[in-house]
């Protein structure tokens, strides 16, 4: 079903630049023969309808090339953190699983101890070179007719995607997502954001992450629209690098000129060091005609800088993992309603409802509940769960939201806790979890303190086991083995007791 | 007064302060400084820090992986900015 959407650019748009890479520009009939190669390969790999297939890539046309491979197969993809380590690549694996890998030369080591933990044979595709004992990308791109089969009348609706959402109760939860879904997500988003062909859009988020894969991604290549893809820095020795986005900044600045960049999604953190850019260069950004942030709050604070930096406005996007993109604030009195994300997205129903369930008047603060075609139908085996969260086809999400007048929807907390590392969204309880196994740790609380830079910094407070001195390096050496680096704590704290309310809630304010 | 060594033990300490599990012994001159964990949030705590204890102004393009990558390629910047 999203398939055809994709059809539909290469057919109206062949020789368009799909992608574009550093210097590798990519047009729409490449990448439909590439696809079209890729899932002969996958085949001959034995992968069939229903089949998963783990993405542990950073951003990449590889990682394009291989979601529609995928999804022409009928198979699942699973696109994963490329930061995630050892312990957290194998839960996903086993949980969903996975019968492929494709990674790159980097994270190959990584992956191969993921699966040696769960005895299963799972084949790895390395994107960037050989590697003993995996099969290279480029040869699996086996060679096919390209012609377009336009008379195919039915499409695939069912799983296309599994991803997973941090979760209140320790391990992610695992989404499924069908080729209807993201089918319905991609219109809605085009409808309201009215996106053409013509539009170039700029990726900087992660494709892994639903922000990245429905608002990029899709919303590029299923429109004929041109993706371009913020490449990853090289060292010297050849090798791909993780730098902070400041020290991207130039670069993204130079994309957005270069290549008349109109659309870019992006997370209040990238929007706060873009408009931080020392003023001593003149920045012409007069081709971005939408802004958008996803992933957190974006802050009055960030608002104005940007406005006053670049003279454009920032709009507030919401969405969820569970439902990709839900609302987004384009109206024209933005400086007024900065802080709302704006109305439902075409097709979507939102209300806000108090605890039974019911509808709150406008202006009262309730839990902000969806109903969406683009709505994952549950949790994968969480039963419990799913009888909470999804009730009568609509989802409650867990956000606090209200309406005004106009029914403008406003984000106002979580019911449940999260942490925000400048758009990285970490579960404490997951942390909490792995600090409590440590031999020297009683108990442990993780909270998010707020940084000077609009991110949150994650703090552990932990009161220690037995007598032997506990060292802040323990327990980082500890997280570093466990967890990806995002999600270890920057400051650790030893008390004596956790501070608690008299019925026995942890005081998280006392801590942050 | 500035001295290459002075600068260099200055950027030394600045680095280890947002790098909270790393000591200013482990920052040797070559050590990629992207692989002992500086992320986003970091990052941005050192380039201001770093502007204020040396009471400089980078440049947009002076702010980039290249400046930014070890304790060596940091004081060169520093050095080059204040004209030593």
């Amino acid at each position: 079903m999203l398939i055809k959407l994709l059809k539909n650019s290469v057919n109206s748009f062949p020789k368009k630049t799909a992608i574009v890479y550093d210097k590798l520009r990519i047009s729409y009939q490449e990448l439909y023969t590439q696809i079209q190669g890729l899932s002969q390969g996958l085949k001959s790999l034995g992968i069939a309808q229903g089949d998963c297939v783990a993405l542990v890539l950073p951003n990449c046309p590889e990682f394009v090339t291989s979601f529609y491979a995928i999804a022409q197969l009928n198979t699942i993809a699973l696109p994963l953190n490329h930061l995630f380590k050892e312990e957290e690549i194998s839960y996903c694996l086993d949980d969903s699983q996975a019968k492929v890998i494709i990674t790159d030369i980097k994270r190959v080591e990584i992956c191969r101890s993921a699966i040696a933990k769960l005895n299963r044979n799972i084949k790895i595709i390395v994107v960037d070179g050989f590697h003993p004992e995996t099969y290279y990308f480029h040869d699996l791109i086996l060679p096919v007719a390209s012609a377009i089969d336009y008379n195919a009348t039915s499409y695939f609706t069912g799983d296309l995607l599994y991803q997973y959402s941090s979760g209140s109760t320790g391990r992610p939860k695992r989404v499924c997502r069908t080729q209807l879904n993201l089918y319905h997500e991609v219109k809605n988003f085009t409808v309201t954001t009215q996106i053409t062909s013509a539009d170039n859009f700029l990726c900087t988020v992660p494709l892994y992450h639903s922000h990245g894969l429905g608002n990029c991604l899709l919303a590029a290549t299923c429109n004929g629209a041109t993706l371009v893809i913020l490449e990853q820095v090289i060292q010297k020795n050849g090798t791909p690098i993780e730098v902070p986005f400041v020290f991207r900044r130039p670069r993204v600045l130079e994309l957005i000129q270069s290549e008349s960049i109109s659309i870019l999604p992006a997370v209040p953190y990238i929007f706060n060091t873009l408009a931080e850019t020392p003023t001593d260069i003149q920045v012409d950004l007069s081709s971005l005609r939408l802004c958008f942030s996803a992933g957190n709050f974006l802050s009055q604070e960030v608002f104005d800088k940007f406005l006053q930096r670049f003279h454009l406005p920032v709009r507030q996007l919401y969405g969820c993992t569970e439902a990709g993109s839900i609302a987004i604030n384009l109206g024209a009195e933005l400086e007024e309603t900065y802080n709302s994300v704006g109305f439902p997205m075409q097709n979507v129903e939102i209300k806000i409802v108090d605890d039974e369930g019911k509808e709150v008047p406008t202006g009262v603060i309730g839990e902000v509940v969806i109903k969406s075609q683009t709505l994952t139908c549950g949790y994968s085996n969480m039963p419990e769960l799913n009888q909470q969260a999804f009730k009568d086809s609509c989802f409650f999400t867990g956000d606090l939201g209200k309406k005004d007048n106009f029914g403008r929807l406003y984000i106002t907390g979580r019911k449940k806790l999260l942490i925000d590392t400048g758009g990285r969204k970490i579960d404490p309880i997951e942390i909490e979890d792995i600090l409590l196994t440590h031999p020297k740790v009683k108990e442990v609380v993780v909270v998010g303190v707020k940084g000077h830079h609009a991110g949150e910094i994650v703090k552990a407070v932990i009161v220690q086991q037995g007598r032997d001195k506990c060292e802040d390096r323990e327990i980082l050496g500890y997280c570093k083995e466990r967890l990806a680096e995002f999600k270890i704590p920057k400051i650790i704290e030893f008390r004596s007791e956790i501070p608690k309310s008299p019925l026995g809630k942890i005081l998280r304010k006392e801590l942050v | 007064m500035f001295t290459t060594e002075s600068v260099k033990q200055q950027i030394q300490q600045l680095v280890s302060e947002v790098l909270p599990d790393v000591s200013p012994e482990e920052l040797q001159d070559n050590v990629d400084i992207f692989n002992l964990g500086l992320d986003s949030i970091n990052a941005m705590t050192l380039v201001s820090n770093l502007q204020d204890a040396f009471d400089i102004q980078l440049d947009a393009s002076e702010i980039s992986f290249e400046n930014f990558q070890n304790i060596a390629t940091i004081v060169d910047m520093i050095e080059s900015k204040k004209g030593l």
